[in-house]
């Protein structure tokens, strides 16, 4: 099983959360916002200049800047 | 029950808990789709069956971890006010993630009344919920509603009534581990006098490392309780693999997804079609950036064209033909008494008064673009732009919104999460052209570039727009140095909900509007109007001087300033005048000019020609949009920031720039030969 960080999943392919690399602030907004181990994610877009990138979790859109999902690591599926 | 009784409205952002308020009291409140809108506590009064119930709209959270101000606000509320009945706003097509709010709350010991909102919505998403079943699981009242349609809404508060009384105590499994480590946390909290209700959400909260708990009970002070918890930490470390909160907040998802196995059902992608239909325009990669500056240069030319050319000229009418009427009326009362009514009264509020529709126009925009779900695509967008000079996307919503009012924008800069983000945010954002700048602009646009044109555009409004833009300008530079500078070791960080787009009701729009142009019209009536009155007394004063001379006790005080503003081309007193009572509140700078010039608005767009030229209005207008905040914003930074300093150094600096760049202005347009 490869793992990658989040910023590396293409648009329109779909990812499963590893784990969070990141401070304990920014994991518990992750947290906050649903993304826990496990939980499956499309990659949907990016913004007009390429960054922030655009995920679908849960049923709702999220916006994240890709040196945030830099720290995210996660499984394509 | 008497008025005592007490519900509080608790839910994540954009869940539609805004509208639940606004049809529960009828009040007037400000209903947005950018996540965290409601950053104030807001009260009301809902009627059941005859009787009082003070209802709280508490800030919009995605958890209780207690991470940003909101968050704390609403913890604190809910765990030391008490509320009798707490109604958890869930956005029934969004159900999953507004569940994690949901079980925190459940945890809190309180009684919840889960309203299932927006239900319609969720059906048209093809998510069907069953309502017995989550209620069931949850072992709270579940009652489905559609706020903006006053559906459900009857039938909820009889839910909260049926309720009372009852306990609806609910603990999470956290499986045997954790169990028996949070049940020794709350029994030392006990023992350190917590109460029996609140000990297991802060048991919770101080294994997940939670800065606020740990305030809140005290930790540092509490030897054998800090033993325990850390204990308790390192044992599921050991045990699991990973950090306590990370345990924690799997177990919550994973019984989450347990109650969404057993009651919803969802067929389809579950997306909402038009949402996506929308943001491939919206936010494209070729259209997005032009679209987000063609929706702020509408937002001016409808705001001048429409709002203060079209509508704004029937107030000035009415206005006039006032004066005029009741000047006919006081053509026997003293000489004094009639400068009192015609000159200060009349022409001062008046004056200001005149810039109504202006603002109503603006407001109404600026609400339809944060309730149909713009804002947050602004932020998205423009974040890129936004981070390459150091700020952060919703650095950008704030600027919209201080575009209304620069209180707003600072308001709103309770949003960023990050302490860099929001410092920057509200230091800049007293550079952004407030609608209170406006009527200044439209005074001296409309009198200086009134009957020009550029291109299909009147000059008035570009020169204005231009001003906008030199505030952005400005706001983004002085950004770009502080990050640098003050805050260069802060962390930043973007992560944001992109809520589905809406259709804004009228009526929720009209409420927002009416709002804050009530506040502006109050303002209107007292501090501005206290202003008229002083500038008044102190232009006819000493007595025997002609009034609004530069004779008068005012037009020595600006005789003595002037001459700093000479190098900017308006270095006279009544500038100095107008400038000095500006930084009460811009608005008065227009009725300033109407009482030293002695003349309403009509007569002052003729009078000003004889003091300025296109040059020095420019330069003058220029100084008026940075010179420094007004009171309002001066006291909202002390506030926001909790720092007389900051809001003094504010002041300062903006003085300084302002300054600078009229003359800069000045000088630059006289050396290429402009007048």
């Amino acid at each position: 099983m490869k793992y990658v960080s989040m910023d590396k999943i293409p648009i329109n392919s779909k990812g499963k959360i590893i784990n969070l690399n990141l401070n304990n602030t920014m994991r518990r907004k992750l947290t906050d916002m649903g993304l826990v181990r496990g939980t499956e994610f499309k990659v949907d877009g990016q913004a007009p200049l390429g960054d922030p990138m655009k995920i679908i979790l849960r049923g709702y859109n999220l916006a994240i800047r890709k040196s945030d999902a830099k720290n995210i690591l996660v499984e394509e599926i | 029950m008497s008025c005592g009784f007490t519900l509080a409205l608790v839910g994540n952002p954009n869940c539609g808990k805004t509208s639940l308020f606004n049809v529960l009291t009828g009040s007037r409140q400000h209903v947005g789709n950018w996540p965290g809108v409601t950053v104030e506590k807001k009260e009301g009064i809902a009627r059941y069956q005859g009787q009082n119930i003070k209802v709280i709209d508490l800030p919009g959270n995605y958890s209780f971890s207690a991470s940003s101000e909101d968050e704390i606000i609403a913890v604190d509320y809910i765990l030391k006010s008490k509320p009798d009945v707490v109604v958890n706003v869930v956005d029934a097509g969004n159900i999953e993630r507004n569940l994690y709010l949901t079980l925190q709350l459940l945890e809190m010991n309180t009684k919840v009344v889960i309203s299932l909102n927006m239900i319609d919505e969720a059906e048209k998403k093809k998510i069907f919920i069953d309502r017995n079943k989550l209620s069931s699981l949850l072992n709270v009242p579940v009652v489905a509603t559609v706020a903006t349609k006053n559906i459900g809404t009857e039938e909820m508060l009889k839910a909260v009534f049926d309720l009372e009384g009852q306990s609806s105590f609910f603990k999470l499994d956290y499986g045997q581990v954790v169990n028996e480590i949070l049940g020794e946390v709350v029994q030392a909290l006990m023992e350190i006098g917590i109460s029996r209700d609140s000990s297991h959400i802060l048991a919770v909260k101080l294994l997940e490392d939670d800065q606020h708990t740990r305030e809140l009970v005290n930790f540092d002070k509490h030897v054998s309780l800090q033993t325990l918890v850390q204990r308790g930490k390192d044992k599921i470390k050991n045990e699991f693999g990973f950090e306590p909160e990370i345990y924690l907040a799997d177990k919550r998802y994973e019984f989450i997804n347990e109650i969404i196995k057993q009651s919803v059902q969802k067929n389809g992608c579950q997306t909402d079609d038009l949402t996506e239909k929308i943001d491939r325009i919206v936010t494209n990669k070729w259209l997005g950036i032009p679209f987000f500056f063609a929706v702020m240069f509408f937002l001016y030319q409808i705001t001048m064209g429409f709002g203060n050319d079209l509508l704004g000229s029937y107030v000035e009418n009415a206005f006039a033909i006032l004066g005029e009427y009741v000047s006919g009326l006081m053509v026997n009362s003293p000489e004094l008494l009639r400068s009192f009514v015609i000159d200060a009264v009349i022409g001062g509020v008046g004056s200001v008064l005149v810039f109504v529709p202006l603002m109503v126009t603006m407001y109404f925009l600026i609400s339809f673009l944060e309730d149909s779900g713009y804002m947050a695509r602004a932020a998205y967008v423009m974040d890129r732009f936004m981070s390459a000079v150091g700020l952060h996307g919703k650095t950008a919503v704030a600027m919209i919104v201080g575009s209304g009012c620069n209180v707003a924008g600072i308001m709103s800069t309770r949003t960023l999460d990050a302490k860099k983000d929001r410092m920057i945010g509200i230091l800049i954002s007293p550079f952004i052209s407030c609608s209170a700048r406006l009527p200044v602009y439209a005074l001296f646009a409309g009198a200086f570039f009134g009957n020009r044109k550029v291109g299909f555009f009147p000059a008035s409004g570009v020169v204005i727009f231009s001003l906008y833009l030199l505030g952005i300008f400005v706001a983004v530079a002085v950004g770009k140095i502080l990050s640098k500078t003050i805050f260069k070791q802060e962390k930043s960080y973007f992560i944001m909900e992109l809520p589905p787009y809406r259709l804004p009701t009228l009526k929720s729009l009209l409420i927002h509007m009416w709002e804050k142009t009530e506040s502006f019209v109050k303002k209107a009536g007292t501090i501005i109007f206290g202003i008229v009155v002083l500038i008044w007394v102190l232009s006819i004063l000493p007595i025997g001087v002609t009034p609004g001379s530069s004779g008068s006790i005012l037009g020595r005080l600006g005789s003595v300033i002037a001459p700093i503003f000479g190098p900017a081309g308006f270095g006279t007193w009544e500038s100095s005048v107008a400038l000095i009572v500006g930084i009460g509140a811009k608005e008065a700078i227009i009725a300033t000019f109407g009482m030293v010039y002695g003349t309403g608005k009509v007569m002052l767009t003729n009078v000003l020609s004889q003091y300025f030229t296109s040059l020095s209005a420019y330069a003058f207008m220029v100084m008026t949009l940075l010179y420094s905040p007004c009171a309002a914003v001066i006291g909202i930074i002390k506030k926001e920031t909790n720092s007389l300093k900051w809001a003094l150094f504010s002041v300062a600096y903006s003085l300084l720039i302002g300054w600078s760049a009229a003359v800069l202005v000045y000088q630059a347009g006289i050396l290429f030969g402009y007048q």
